[in-house]
């Protein structure tokens, strides 16, 4: 899954991040329903073959929403259309913990994406965790190259979904904010060593 | 009817006239009874998972029993009715397709599969889900779960980095 923030073509003080999501069959959707909970529901209207949700929230004391792009399944048809990641700042990348596949593919979407977005923070995240906890015990070599922190979750017992989306939404806004890239490498060196 | 007052024995399929067909037990008279369902507007582009939840779900029969049946099951059986009673597969060739339908490769590319096989490896997938799910009824639910799983332990290098295809 890919989560990316996209900016609002206004001046109002709101951020309109979209965190659209990729994957392979990985629980994308399940995970962004773990998040949001109630305001998940109701939500759901596919155009542009993605659903889009929003979601509210307090960044450094302003109201601001975010939206979440997930896709409706176009990257089954190999590539993700560039607009996808247009005006994106942030991307979530995620893996199957039972299924090696979806891990070997990030390279690729790794790659698609950077071409449209050459600089948004990336966050990496294993999901179905609940089904293989010995994943845990491991280390990965695709977010450590590529600057990533790694994040074990679960969609179904709900472990460190939170975090996950939380510090997603912190970065896209140090991106959206202008923060320089040094000010995101902290972030990201600091959720790093944390790393859940 | 409830979940209390019958009991499934088993459920099969009629491929002429296209039917399910289920036996079960009405618990309040301990008699077995047999429910035949004409399956109806099956074709060989029916969406085998959409048709079956739809059976799941109908409200228009007050007492319908497939909601007591697992959807990968009505998926099973409708992979066979459409193998056999749209397509005309003989039984042999049908038990071959719906062996590699009702099974999860972990080494296949779900991206590759039709629509009707990639509904299906996903209600086999949503089955461990929903096993595993935690949800605000249940009495441990807790909105922000932080787990840190690096503290005391030494993190092994992944196997699945260790193919020689990987770069470096």
């Amino acid at each position: 899954m890919h989560l990316t923030l996209v900016q609002t073509p206004d001046k109002t003080p709101h951020v309109t991040p979209v965190t659209d999501s990729w994957g392979n069959q990985v629980g994308k959707s399940k995970l962004l329903e773990r998040f949001l909970v109630d305001s998940y529901k109701g939500q759901q209207h596919s155009t542009y073959a993605l659903n889009i949700f929003k979601y509210s929230t307090k960044i450094e004391g302003k109201n601001t929403v975010v939206e979440f792009w997930d896709t409706a399944g176009q990257e089954r048809f190999n590539n993700i259309h560039p607009s996808y990641f247009h005006q994106a700042h942030a991307c979530i990348m995620i893996f199957d913990a039972t299924r090696k596949i979806t891990y070997k593919n990030l390279d690729r979407w790794y790659q698609e994406l950077r071409e449209a977005r050459p600089a948004i923070p990336c966050l990496c995240a294993v999901n179905k965790i609940d089904a293989d906890l010995n994943i845990t015990k491991k280390n990965f070599k695709f977010p450590k190259k590529n600057d990533m922190p790694l994040y074990f979750v679960s969609a179904a017992d709900g472990s460190n979904v939170v975090r996950l989306f939380r510090d997603a939404i912190r970065l896209a806004y140090a991106y959206k904010s202008g923060d320089s890239q040094d000010f995101i490498d902290q972030i990201l060196r600091e959720l790093e060593v944390r790393e859940y | 009817m409830s979940v209390s007052t019958i009991k499934v024995r088993k459920i099969g399929c009629r491929f002429h006239p296209p039917a399910l067909i289920l036996f079960y037990i009405d618990l309040k008279t301990n008699k077995t009874r047999r429910r035949t369902h004409p399956i109806e507007n099956l074709s060989v582009n029916t969406n085998v998972t959409d048709y079956a939840r739809e059976l799941q779900e109908s409200e228009t029969n007050k007492s319908n029993l497939f909601k007591f049946i697992p959807l990968r099951r009505l998926e099973r059986l409708i992979f066979v009715l459409k193998n056999g009673s749209c397509k005309n597969q003989p039984i042999s060739t049908i038990k071959n397709h719906l062996e590699s339908y009702d099974r999860l490769d972990l080494d296949e590319d779900l991206n590759k599969l039709d629509d009707d096989t990639l509904k299906h490896k996903k209600s086999i997938m949503n089955e461990l889900f929903e096993k595993n799910l935690v949800t605000k009824e249940d009495k441990n639910y807790k909105y922000d779960i932080d787990v840190d799983f690096t503290t005391n332990q030494q993190l092994q290098a992944s196997e699945w980095d260790s193919d020689n295809e990987d770069d470096e």
